[in-house]
C-alpha cells in the first residue's frame, strides 16, 4: 500500500474538478455571453452584412451589390457633407475642449481659495440633460431675443448673426455647446492626472532652480500628464464624432445639410429614408473611424507598456 | 502670530485675483444655461419677447408657466419613463456583467480566454453600430415602441463585465478560497463575498450607467415612437416639437423639470458622481 | 481532532515539480509546522490538505480515510489565511457564524423572510448563536462582536479568523502565515496565543511559517522542507540539537551555523582549513565532508593552548550578547560566533584571537549534506589540531 500509485485513482477526482470548473465557469458566464452575442457581436456582423447589400427595410428582396453602397457614398454630396462636418467639428471641439479642461484643472489646482465651488460648477453641464440644455442654449442664441446678440446690440451695438440658422455659424455653434458640456468633463480628468503627480517632484524643481510656475510647469506638470493628455484628447474624439442629440434636437441637420453629421446621415438614411443596406455602409464608416481613435490608444497603451 | 512662522501669510496677489476672475468668467458661461433657462421660465411672454436682460421677471409668470409645461405633456410621464428604463437596464447588467466578471478573474476554464475576447472586441462598438440591425430585430418581434426595446440593448454592459472584472482581481484569492473551505458555492461566492467586497464598483457603475441612459437620446430616438414610453430626452424632443418653438416661458420650465432630477443627484453625491461618471474614461 | 497522513504526494507545475513525493505523519492532537524558505512547496502541501487544490499523485488521509476525492468543505478542516480573509462586509459576529449557517441550515433557511417559515430554523439558529457566542467568549471578541473588520486591529482581525476556524470544532486547523501580517511586537503575542489555543483544543494543527522561530516556539513537531521535499520531522528540540542535513542544521538556527568543508584523511579524521579535526569518522577515506559548528559553540580559547586563529572582522553588541564575526585563513565565508559582553570587552576588529571549539557539539556531515556522526566524542585541541580523547 505503501507504494501504491494513486495517479490512476486521481484521474476520475482531477477530470471532475476539471469539468466543475468548467462548469460552473461557463455557467457564471454564459447568460452574459449569449447576451453579447445577441446585442453586441452577431448585429455587428449583420451590419456588415447589410452593408454590402441593397436591403431596404421592409422590401422582399435583397441583393448582393459588393461595394456598391461604398461607391454609390463616394459620389453622395450628403455624405461628404456630413463626413466633412464631423471632421470640422472635431477639429473645432477636441483642442478647445481638451485645453480649456486642462486650463480650468491647472487654475482650480493653483489655489486652494473656491476649489470645491469651482468644480462643482465646471463638473455641472456633464450632469445636465443634453437635449434639454440645448433647448436653452437654442434660446440664449436665438436671433433677435437671445441673451448673446441682446447683449451684443446693447453693449456693442452689433446685431448679432443667427447663430443656429445662419450656415456659417450653426456648426460653430453647435460645437460651442459640446465644449461647454465636455470642458468639466475633461478637467475632472485632468484633475485626477494632476493629482498622481507626487508633490516631491515640484519640490526637487524648485531645488533644481526652477523658480517660476512656468518652468516648474514645463520640467514637472506638462511631462507627467502626457499620458492623460493623450486619454483625454482620444475619448474627446469619441465623443465628438458621435455628436447627435443637438444636431436631432436643435437643426435636424439644417440649414442645408450645413450641420449635417455622420450619425444623424445614417439616422435619416437608416430609419427615415428606410435606406438599411446604405445606411450600414455608412455605419462601417463611422465604426472604421471609432478603431482608428481605438488603433491609436492600443498602439501607445503596447509603448507604454515596453517602456515600463 | 508668532514671528518665526515661515508661512507667508495669504495675502490677494496679482495671481490669485486674476485666477479667481478667470475662473468666475467661465463659471458664468457654465451656469449660463441653468440660470438663464431658470430665469426665463419665471418671465411671462411679453418679457421674454421684449428680449429683456433682467435675471429675475418684472410679472412672476413663474406659477403659470409650470404649471403648462406640466399639463401640455406628460412630463410626470417622461421622468417614471426614464426611472424604469434606467432602472431595468442597470438590473440587467449588474445581473450578468457580475457573474461573467467573477468567471473571468478567479475561476481557470476552457474557453475563457475567448470570452474575454468578446469582452474586448464588444468595448469597441458602440450602439450607433449595432442599431439598425437590432431595428430590424426588435420590428420582426414586434417589439418596437415597448419597454424591451429601450432595454434589451443594453442588458448587457461588457464596460461593466470589463470594470468589474479589475475590481475583482483586486479582491485577494484567499478570500475566495476561504469562501469555499467555508462552504460557499460559486454562485453564492459571487454574489455574497465578491459583490459586497466590491461594492464601491458598483456604486460608480451604478451612476455611470444611470446617468448614461437617463441621457440617451440616440436609441429612444429610433424605436420610440409614442409619447407614453418616451423617457426625457425624448420627451423633451416631443415638446419642442409640439411648442414648435414659440412659446419660450413654458418650454424653459419643461427644460429646467427634466434637468433637475441628475443635477440635484450630482449636488448630494457629488464624489460619488465624479467618480462614477469619469469611469467611462477607462471606456473607449 | 483527527490525525493526518499524507502518502507520496507530488504535485508538479508545468516542469516545475513542486512537492516530490512528500509524506508525513501528523499524530491526532500535534502541532505540526511545516517551515522552510518561501518557494520549498508548504503552502502548496498546504492547499493540497485542504482541497482547494488537488494532487497529481499520493493520498491525503484524515483518521485513515482518503479524502483526496473530497470538494474542501465536506473535508472538515479549518483555514486560517496569512491575511486573514475576512468577509469585509460582515461584521466579526457573521464572520464567526457564516461557516454554522452554511453547513446547519439548507439554502431555504437562509433566505431572507423565507427562513423563518422553516420549521426548526430557530432552534438551529439559537445553536449557532449560542457557538459564535461561546467561541468570541474564549478569544475575548465579545466587545467586538458588532465591529466591521476595517474598525478592528490586525491582532484583532486575526483572532476572529481564528474564531471562523474553531466556531465549527474540525478535525484539523490549516494555517498558512498567519502571523506574518502583524507587527513583530504583537506577532510574539499572537504566537503565545495561538500556542495556547491549540493545548486548550488539543486538536490536531498544521502550521505553515518560514519564520523559523514560530515553529522553535509553538511546535510539538517541526517539519523542515526544501525543494519540495521534507528533510527532517522531529521535535523542534531535536531538529536544532541534531539536525539530519545540513540545509536543516543551516536553515534553523540564528545566526547561522558556521560550516568548515573538509576532506576525510586516511586516518578517519577531517582536514579543514586551518586544522583538523581528529574524530573518527565512518565516511570513505578522501571523501568530501563538513563540519558545523553554532555560534554558541565556538568561543575564545584559552590563554597558552594552541588553537585555530581567526582575524576578527567586526563585533555586533545585542546587548545580552556579542556576535564576533571573524575570518579563519583559508575560509571563504567568516565564522560568527557568540559571547558574553565582559568576554569581548577588550577585543577589536583586527585582532588575533584563537578559537575554542566545542567539539562535543559539532555536526559532521556527509559529501551528500546527510548527518554522519562521529565514532567518539571528540574533546581535545592540540597544536592547532583537534584530537579526539
Amino acid at each position: 500500500m505503501a507504494d501504491a500509485n494513486f495517479a490512476p485513482m486521481l484521474a476520475g477526482a482531477h477530470r471532475a474538478r476539471a469539468f466543475g470548473a468548467t462548469l460552473s465557469g461557463w455557467g457564471l458566464a454564459l447568460p452574459a455571453t449569449i447576451l453579447m452575442l445577441a446585442m453586441i457581436l452577431i448585429p455587428t456582423l449583420v451590419a456588415m452584412l447589410l452593408a454590402v447589400t441593397d436591403y431596404q427595410l421592409g422590401a422582399r428582396s435583397i441583393q448582393y451589390i459588393g461595394l456598391g453602397n461604398f461607391a454609390e457614398l463616394l459620389n453622395d454630396r450628403v455624405f461628404w457633407r456630413a463626413f466633412n462636418n464631423t471632421l470640422i467639428y472635431t477639429l473645432m471641439t477636441v483642442p478647445t475642449a481638451v485645453l480649456l479642461g486642462l486650463g480650468v484643472a491647472l487654475l482650480i489646482e493653483a489655489d486652494a481659495f473656491g476649489r470645491g465651488f469651482f468644480r462643482t460648477v465646471y463638473f455641472l453641464p456633464v450632469t445636465a440633460l443634453l437635449v434639454a440644455m440645448a433647448t436653452v442654449w437654442e434660446f440664449i442664441l436665438h436671433s433677435d431675443l437671445g441673451l448673446v446678440n441682446q447683449l451684443l446690440a446693447r453693449v456693442f451695438g452689433i446685431s448679432g448673426p443667427d447663430w443656429l440658422s445662419d450656415p456659417n455659424h450653426v456648426l460653430s455653434s453647435l460645437a460651442f455647446i459640446f465644449v461647454w458640456q465636455q470642458t468639466g468633463y475633461n478637467m475632472i480628468l485632468f484633475l485626477a492626472g494632476l493629482k498622481a503627480i507626487p508633490s516631491d517632484l515640484y519640490s526637487a524643481a524648485k531645488v533644481d532652480g526652477a523658480d517660476r510656475a512656468i518652468d516648474r510647469f514645463l520640467m514637472v506638470t506638462w511631462p507627467a500628464l502626457g499620458p492623460t493628455m493623450l486619454f483625454v484628447v482620444l475619448i474627446t474624439t469619441l465623443y465628438s464624432f458621435r455628436v447627435f442629440d443637438t444636431v436631432a434636437a436643435l437643426t435636424q441637420g439644417g440649414p442645408a445639410n450645413a450641420s449635417n453629421v455622420l450619425l444623424y446621415n445614417i439616422y435619416r438614411e437608416g430609419f427615415v429614408y428606410f435606406r438599411t443596406g446604405f445606411a450600414s455602409a455608412m455605419t462601417m464608416i463611422f465604426l472604421a473611424l471609432i478603431l482608428l481613435v481605438a488603433l491609436i490608444q492600443i498602439h501607445s497603451f503596447e509603448r507604454k507598456e515596453k517602456r515600463s | 502670530m508668532s514671528r518665526s512662522t515661515p508661512l507667508r501669510p495669504k495675502r490677494w496677489t496679482f495671481g490669485r485675483i486674476t485666477r479667481l476672475l478667470v475662473l468666475s468668467a467661465g463659471a458664468m458661461i457654465m451656469l449660463a444655461p441653468f440660470i438663464w433657462g431658470f430665469s426665463a421660465s419665471l418671465k411671462p411672454p411679453a418679457e421674454i419677447w421684449s428680449g429683456s436682460i433682467l435675471l429675475w421677471p418684472e410679472t412672476f409668470y413663474g406659477i403659470e408657466n409650470y404649471t403648462q409645461a406640466l399639463t401640455r405633456a406628460p412630463l410626470w410621464l417622461f421622468l417614471i419613463n426614464g426611472v424604469l428604463v434606467c432602472i431595468g437596464i442597470l438590473f440587467f447588467q449588474v445581473l450578468f456583467a457580475v457573474p461573467c466578471a467573477y468567471a473571468l478573474s478567479k475561476t481557470r476554464f476552457a474557453g475563457r480566454t475567448a470570452i474575454f475576447a468578446m469582452v474586448l472586441i464588444g468595448l469597441l462598438i458602440p450602439i450607433h453600430v449595432t442599431a439598425i440591425p437590432l431595428y430590424i430585430a426588435f420590428a420582426n418581434l414586434g417589439l418596437l415602441n415597448t419597454y424591451t426595446a429601450l432595454i434589451a440593448p443594453f442588458a448587457i454592459s461588457v464596460f461593466g463585465i470589463f470594470l468589474f472584472r479589475q475590481f475583482f482581481a483586486a479582491i485577494p484569492d484567499e478570500l475566495i478560497a476561504a469562501a469555499r473551505v467555508d462552504g460557499f458555492s460559486e454562485w453564492t461566492i459571487v454574489w455574497r463575498v465578491v459583490l459586497p467586497a466590491a461594492w464601491p464598483a458598483v456604486t460608480a457603475f451604478a451612476i455611470f450607467s444611470v446617468t448614461s441612459h437617463w441621457n440617451d437620446l440616440f436609441w429612444p430616438f429610433i424605436v420610440i415612437q409614442s409619447t407614453e414610453l418616451a423617457p426625457p430626452p425624448l420627451g423633451v424632443l416631443y415638446f419642442r416639437r409640439d411648442e414648435s418653438g414659440v412659446d419660450f416661458g413654458p418650454m424653459m420650465a419643461a427644460t429646467m423639470i427634466v434637468t433637475a432630477p441628475l443635477v440635484v443627484a450630482f449636488l448630494l453625491a457629488q464624489r460619488r458622481f465624479i467618480d462614477g461618471i469619469t469611469l467611462s474614461g477607462l471606456k473607449g | 481532532m483527527a490525525s493526518l497522513d499524507i502518502v507520496s504526494l507530488s504535485k508538479t507545475l508545468g516542469t516545475h515539480a513542486i512537492l516530490k513525493s512528500v509524506s508525513l505523519n501528523v499524530p491526532d492532537g500535534a502541532f505540526m509546522t511545516l517551515v522552510g524558505p518561501s518557494g520549498c512547496g508548504k503552502s502548496t502541501l498546504l492547499k493540497i490538505i485542504s482541497g482547494l487544490e488537488l494532487q497529481d499523485d499520493g493520498d491525503v488521509r484524515i483518521d485513515g480515510m482518503s479524502v483526496s476525492h473530497l470538494h474542501p468543505k465536506l473535508r472538515d478542516i479549518a483555514m486560517v489565511f496569512q491575511s486573514y480573509a475576512l468577509y469585509p462586509h460582515m461584521t466579526v459576529y457573521e464572520n464567526i457564524a457564516v461557516p454554522l449557517v452554511l453547513r446547519r441550515l439548507a439554502l431555504m433557511a437562509r433566505m431572507p423572510l423565507l427562513g423563518k417559515l422553516m420549521p426548526g430554523t430557530a432552534a438551529v439558529r439559537q445553536k449557532i448563536d449560542s457557538d459564535v457566542r461561546t467561541t468570541a467568549d474564549m478569544l475575548e471578541l465579545t466587545q467586538l462582536l458588532t465591529r466591521k473588520p476595517v474598525q478592528l486591529s490586525g491582532g484583532q482581525r486575526q483572532r476572529v479568523a481564528l474564531g471562523r476556524a474553531m466556531v465549527r470544532d474540525p478535525k484539523i486547523f490549516l494555517m498558512d502565515e498567519p502571523l506574518s501580517n502583524l507587527d513583530a511586537k504583537l506577532r510574539v503575542h499572537m504566537r503565545a496565543e495561538i500556542a495556547r489555543l491549540h493545548k486548550r483544543l488539543g486538536a490536531t494543527f498544521v502550521y505553515v511559517t518560514h519564520d523559523q522561530i514560530e515553529a522553535m516556539t509553538m511546535s510539538t513537531h517541526v517539519a523542515v522542507m526544501m525543494e519540495g521535499e521534507i528533510l527532517q520531522v522531529d521535535s523542534p528540540q531535536r531538529i536544532y540539537a541534531e539536525p539530519a542535513d545540513i540545509r536543516v542544521a543551516e536553515f534553523i538556527g540564528s545566526p547561522k551555523i558556521n560550516v568548515l568543508p573538509g576532506r576525510v584523511r586516511e586516518d578517519g579524521a577531517l582536514a579543514v582549513p586551518g586544522f583538523t579535526i581528529a574524530g573518527r569518522t565512518q565516511l570513505p577515506t578522501g571523501s568530501q565532508a563538513s563540519v558545523g559548528f553554532r555560534p554558541e559553540h565556538i568561543t575564545l580559547a584559552q590563554k597558552g593552548v594552541a588553537a585555530p586563529s581567526a582575524t576578527i572582522i567586526n563585533l555586533e553588541h545585542t546587548g545580552p550578547e556579542v556576535f564576533v564575526h571573524a575570518s579563519l585563513e583559508g575560509l571563504g565565508a567568516p565564522l560568527t560566533f557568540k559571547l558574553e559582553p565582559h568576554q569581548a570587552m577588550h577585543l577589536a576588529s583586527g585582532d588575533q584571537v584563537g578559537l575554542g571549539l566545542s567539539l562535543g557539539h559539532a555536526h559532521l556531515f556527509d559529501a551528500q549534506g546527510k548527518r554522519a556522526p562521529f565514532m567518539q566524542p571528540v574533546s581535545e585541541v592540540v597544536a592547532g589540531e583537534v584530537r579526539y580523547g
